[in-house]
This record gives structure tokens, sequence and C-alpha cells, in this order.
């Protein structure tokens, strides 16, 4: 087989995957869910029809992702850096290709076409790869092409470097990816790819202190760089191109990267998954419990899974404790600070819901609950039956809070100091409506995060997500919360105000559970 | 007399007939071996018996001394093919645990470790975490709560195909001992160890379940006649 017939053939393939996985997801919408039956699979013309919009819809994407790229991360903020526009923006896309290609080869990233074409399907993988790169590169040289001459032109960048950019970004891909391939064939460690999370950290830091952080200081790399970084890293591809071209260690790349465990069905759950692993291998017997029933059950998973639930909550009630520290000795050495922070006390409250939504640690304590837990006992019936449900619920609840209100602490009694040390107001009540309503509102916190998960637990037993709405409540809840941050208002108002919604909203919260958790909190 | 009545049981997954008014009566004190093919439905069976899965039609209840009465929780264990354990546990504190929120209905004449010698888990095994357990050892886990909840009808999907032959054996033996006092009800797809097990084989075929009785058949041709069931009336359709 040769080159063109793999690229097609893999392309068949993600293509397949591409239009089932769209009737699959069409088909858990709720009012589709009724109209398409599984025939769908098998209809040639509605296939067909899909196909087409498939395509197009992936065409679209790969353009207005270059297009978003180029304009929300680079002309943007050249924009709102100081000095000239166009310098700022070629400082930026010239930075970026470079850390873009060394931070994402593609090459050696696992991905699902990937492990369906060489593993799967046992293609060859030294064809597979390089065809399959080929046509990334293409595919990459041409929507970049477009992209960095239009937004290049409303940035004011010269039309050299607006054709300059996509054959930089190409041969330094190209350079990196034979770089990482030299280096696995000498030590048989692979640097780069998306399980490096370090490295990939290291490179979005960088690219954000030199990429933003030099032109914020007036130092931009002069134009005729990007001139001497293409003639550059041509150069040097063209020395990588051969030994990628020749290269005989892709079977064993890809046998170490597309292992199951790498390719993640649900890549959503990617995380989590991690996450449970993590806590599980760091799971010792060093810990008992000597309560009785459910609260026993709770209580050692409390104890056992502690990194992930209370030690996180304590290094962010150190955190935030200091921080509390710095803003109360920078009001008192600092007379000038005084009135600013005064103005955030007294009128500010309102941004502290976002502040409190993210420091609650609510959501991922559920997910813990799920994945650690009630993923393998909902499986029994004993589990399931309403007072089980409910007991084991007044115990997490119990729990949620306790966690959450250590670091809710520090604010709660910071804020009085620092509004006395700031000044002080007339009104005494403040002193008293900031911490009852910052409690008030950590409280409300973990009330949510847990009612929403007993109430639209979405998971079923193979951990695959059964409904959106337990996502789409929460993204609702983050986007209610972010509105908050534009909000002005009197303390006062604002936190009686607070107050009361979260006694109505809590003392509602647990009727519905009360009422409807028995049956809706189970595997989907 | 205790009995398990099914009765016209039907279930569909969008236009997939899996139950087509399956009916069938389980007695007390018999091992009954349900007996289908790949993906004839018989996880779906129990998932409806065990009220994971709404029936679309027809009603199970039990009989007791002529008068019917709805299933609730208490009547029935389920021990599922893949087994879930809570893995942040030891397989005593699952025990324990079990028997705490369990404390008024389940017999209180043994202790934790004569659970466990009954179930042969070893003493070295009983006090590690269940995350280090093999596959069978948290099958074993998932088999023991149901005993020791002790309730009247045990389903048992693929119970012993994850045990090695000693344990499968052991396994066996301890079913049989407990099966005066339960409607034990196994599901397979290994001839072999359904007859051997069992008292009653079930075939679950096309939607409906079928007695096949063993008369006075040798076991080679009773093996033949439960596979030209199995097969026949497939052909038939």
């Amino acid at each position: 087989m040769n080159m063109i017939q793999t690229l097609l053939t893999s392309f068949r393939l993600s293509l397949a995957y591409g239009i089932n996985t769209f009737i699959y997801r069409l088909k858990k919408l709720p009012v589709l869910k009724k109209l398409i039956s599984a025939d769908w699979y098998k209809n040639r013309a509605l296939k067909n029809g899909v196909t087409v919009c498939v395509l197009l819809f992936d065409f679209v994407a790969i353009f207005l992702k270059k297009f978003l790229y180029l304009g929300i991360l680079a002309a943007l903020p050249a924009r709102y850096l100081p000095g000239d526009v166009s310098a700022n923006y070629v400082h930026i896309v010239l930075l970026f290709a470079l850390t873009g290609a060394v931070m994402n080869t593609q090459l050696f990233d696992a991905s699902k076409e990937k492990y369906y074409s060489v593993v799967l399907m046992r293609m060859d993988p030294r064809q597979f790869a390089l065809s399959d790169y080929a046509f990334y590169l293409a595919a990459l040289f041409a929507s970049m092409l477009p992209a960095s001459l239009v937004i290049g032109w409303l940035a004011g960048a010269s039309v050299l470097v607006c054709l300059l950019l996509p054959v930089l970004t190409v041969a330094a891909k190209v350079t990196l990816a034979g770089i990482y391939l030299k280096h696995y064939e000498k030590t048989g460690k692979l640097l780069a790819g998306s399980s490096n999370t370090k490295l990939i950290w290291i490179m979005i830091l960088l690219s954000l202190l030199l990429g933003y952080g030099l032109p914020a200081f007036s130092v931009t790399l002069p134009g005729f760089m990007a001139a001497v970084f293409t003639l550059l890293f041509l150069t040097t591809a063209a020395v990588s191109v051969p030994s990628l071209l020749r290269s005989s260690s892709y079977r064993k790349i890809y046998k170490g990267i597309l292992t199951l465990n790498n390719i993640l069905f649900h890549a959503q759950e990617t995380v989590t998954n991690l996450q449970q692993q993590n806590s599980l291998s760091r799971l010792t017997l060093d810990v008992t419990s000597n309560q009785s029933g459910y609260d026993y059950l709770n209580d050692l998973f409390v104890k056992r899974h502690r990194k992930l639930l209370t030690v996180s909550a304590r290094r962010l009630f150190v955190i935030l404790a200091c921080l509390m520290a710095m803003s109360i000795v920078l009001v008192l050495v600092l007379p000038d600070a005084a009135a600013p922070v005064n103005e955030i006390m007294m009128n500010l409250l309102p941004y502290f819901v976002f502040i409190m939504y993210l420091i609650n640690r609510g959501s991922v304590i559920t997910q813990a609950m799920f994945f650690n837990c009630d993923h393998s006992m909902l499986a029994y019936r004993f589990y399931r039956q309403p007072q089980a449900v409910l007991s084991l619920f007044r115990s997490r609840l119990k729990v949620l809070i306790r966690i959450n209100l250590l670091p809710a602490s520090v604010l709660a009694f910071g804020f009085p100091i620092l509004l006395a040390a700031s000044g002080g107001t007339d009104q005494w009540i403040n002193y008293l409506l900031l911490p009852v309503s910052i409690f008030a509102m950590s409280v409300f916190f973990s009330v949510h995060h847990l009612v929403l998960y007993y109430l639209l637990q979405p998971y079923d037993i193979h951990m695959e997500q059964k409904s959106h709405t337990y996502a789409l409540a929460n993204l609702a809840t983050y986007i209610v919360c972010y509105l908050f941050i534009q909000l002005r208002m009197p303390t006062l108002l604002f936190a009686s105000l607070t107050i009361v919604f979260c006694i109505v909203y809590i003392a509602l919260a647990l009727y519905l559970v009360y009422r409807y958790a028995p049956r809706t909190f189970r595997l989907k | 007399m205790m009995k398990l009545v099914l009765k016209d049981m039907e279930k569909r997954f969008e236009d997939k007939e899996v139950l087509k008014k399956a009916s069938f009566t389980f007695e007390k004190g018999n091992i009954y071996g349900l007996l289908g093919r790949n993906g004839a439905g018989k996880t779906t069976l129990f998932n409806c018996i065990n009220e994971d899965l709404a029936v679309d039609g027809g009603s199970f209840y039990i009989e007791e001394d002529g008068r019917t009465r709805p299933i609730v929780s208490r009547d029935i264990g389920y021990v599922l093919a893949t087994p879930v354990v809570p893995e942040f546990l030891t397989g005593r504190e699952f025990i324990k645990f079990f028997m705490d929120i369990n404390k008024g209905t389940i017999r209180q004449d043994k202790s934790i470790d004569d659970w466990f010698s009954f179930m042969k888990i070893e003493p070295e095994d009983r006090d590690k975490l269940m995350k280090d357990y093999s596959h069978g050892m948290k099958n074993k886990m998932q088999l023991l709560v149901n005993i020791i909840a002790s309730p009247s009808i045990l389903l048992l999907d693929e119970p012993l195909t994850s045990f090695d032959v000693v344990v499968a054996d052991e396994m066996k033996r301890m079913l049989k001992e407990i099966k005066q006092d339960h409607i034990l009800i196994f599901s397979t797809h290994i001839m072999e160890l359904a007859l051997d097990l069992c008292d009653e084989i079930v075939i679950l075929n096309q939607g409906v379940l079928q007695e096949i009785p063993k008369d006075d058949l040798d076991q080679e041709d009773f093996k033949n006649k439960i596979i030209d069931t199995l097969k026949g009336e497939e052909a038939a359709v």
C-alpha cells in the first residue's frame, strides 16, 4: 500500500468514526432521541448527507481555529500592549510559532484516529505516521496562510511576514519532530506528546512570559527576525525530513503511546480518571474509623482520599491566609491603599461570589465521590434505598460543608479586619454582615454542588456520561457566578440579600433532595 | 412454598424486542440455570427483576402460601458479572459496614471472620484494600455480601466464570449448601456448568423462557436437546 492509499484509508476510517459519533451524539439529545433509530447507522443516503456535514464542519473548523488563534491570542493582546501594534503582533506570532512547535508536534500525540488505524486496523505504523503527518502539515499550512494574511493585515503586519509565518510554523514543527525522534532513538524516551504535561506547562508559561511579557516592557523582536527564523528553521527542517522519512521507530513509538489508557474514548473524562487513579494509588491503610453505618463509610472515604479532599482545602486555607495577612499589612503600612480596599469591602462584595465559587471544592469532591465510591456502590440495591441515600447524603453534606468552611473562614474573619484597618465604616452592621454572608455563600456552594450531584448524577456503570443536564447546570452556575463580577452594590444590601437567598435556596434544595434523590441518585 | 412468578414480561430497546411475554415460575429450594446465547437478554432479564430497568409490559411478583405480593428490596440479591466493590475499603471494612447497616434484618450468628472462612477468603487477604484484590476475590466479596443479606431470591450473573477451578468448585458446594432457603437463578452460557450445578435448566431464547425437562434422558441426550432448543428456535424464525 502506498502513502496516498494509506492516507485515504485512514481518512475514511476517521470519517466513518466521525459520522457514527455524530449520529450517536444526536441520539443523546432530549428531543431527537425519539426520532432517530439505530437504522440511521446503515442508511447510506443519510450517511452521505451526514458525511457532507461532517466534512464541511471539519473544513470550516480548521480555518476558523486559525483565525481565532491569531485573532484572540496575538492580534488582540497586541492592541492592548504598549507600543506599536504591528510590532507586538509580529513578536507574539513568531514566539508562539516556536513554543507551539515544542509543545505540539502532532506526530507523537496519542489520538483516537491513530489508535484505530495502527492498533485496531493494523496499518503500517511508518506509512500511517508519515502520510498522516504530511496531511496534517499541508492542512496546517493551507489554513494558516489565509488567517495569517487577514489577521496580519488587520494588525498592520507586512505582507512578507504574513507569508513567512505559515512557512515558519510548518518548518519549526518538522524540525522539532526530527529532534524528538532523534532523542527517542538515542534514549528510548519520548519527550513530546500530549502526555508530557510538564513540558507543555513550561512552554505555556514561556509563551506567556516572552510573548506578552517582553512587549509589556516594550521589548519586541524586530520584523526581520521573521525571515531569519524562517531561513534557520527551513534549514533545520531540511535536515529533519530525511531522518523522519527513514526512521523505523514509529512502530515502537506508537506501541508505547497508543495504549488504551492514553486513548480515552471519552476525552472529557481524562482528567477525572487520572484523578481517580492518582488518589487510589495513594490509598493507604493507615487510618480507621470508629463510627458506624454510612458515617463509617463516609468517614473512611474522606480519610483515605484526604489528599484529594482535605489537603487541598488546607493548602487553600494557607494561601488565602497569607494573602489576607499581606493585604492587612499593606493597608496598615500604605495609607494610599486604604481607600480602594475600603471601597472593595463596602461595595464589591458581589465580586466575591465568583471567588467563593472558585475556592469551593464541591465539584471536585462530588466527582471523587462518584468515581471512587458511588460508581461501585450504586450497583448494590441496598445502597439505593431512600433511607440509605438520604443517610449518606446527610453525612456527606456535613463533611463537604466542613471542608469548605476552612478556606472560607479566612475571608469571613479577614474581611471585617480589613474593613476596620482600611478606615472602617459608620454602619457597624457591616462588620457582622461580611462574615455571615461569606459563610452563607460557602454553605450555599457546598449544598449546591452536592444537591446537583444527587439530583442529576449523569454517569452509567461504564463511567460514560449519559445526560448533559449535569454539565449544563454546572456551566450555568459558572456563568451566573461570573456575571456577579460586573455587579456593584453596597455591602449592606448585597450581604443581606445573599444571606436571605442562601437560606431560601438551601431549604429548597434540601427539600428537593429528600423528595427526589431516592429516585434520581442511581447509575444512568 | 415461596415462588417468584414472572408473567408476560416485555422489554424492548428501540426496535429490538429482548423479552417477548417471558413467563416463568421459579420455586424455592432449586438452583435454576438460565441458559441463553450471547446477547439473548439474560442480563436484561436480571436487570428487570432487580428493577434496574423498567419493564415495558407484564409483571413479576412473589407468591407465598397462595398469596401474592410485590417484590421489595430485601427480597433480592444480585451478583453482577463484573464485580464492583468500593476499592478504598478493606474486605473486613466492607463487611463490617454492610453488617452495620443491615443490623435489624440479617442473622447475627456469624462473626465477620466466620463469614470470611465460609467464603474461603484467607486471613491474610481480609485486611487488604479491595483495590488490590483480584477479579475473583472481588467477585467473592460481592457474592458474600449478598449471602449475608440472605435474600429469598439470589440472581447470579455469570458468577463462576471468573473463578479458578478450585474456587469454582468451592462456590458450587457453597451454593448447593444454601439452596434450601433461596430461589437461586444462575445465568451462564457454559452448559457444563449449568448441568453440573443446577436442578432445572431454563432457556432464554427469542425473548421467551422455556424449561427443558430432563425426563429420563442421559447426560449426552440432554445436552443435545438443549443445543437443539437453542439452535432450532433460531432457525424457525
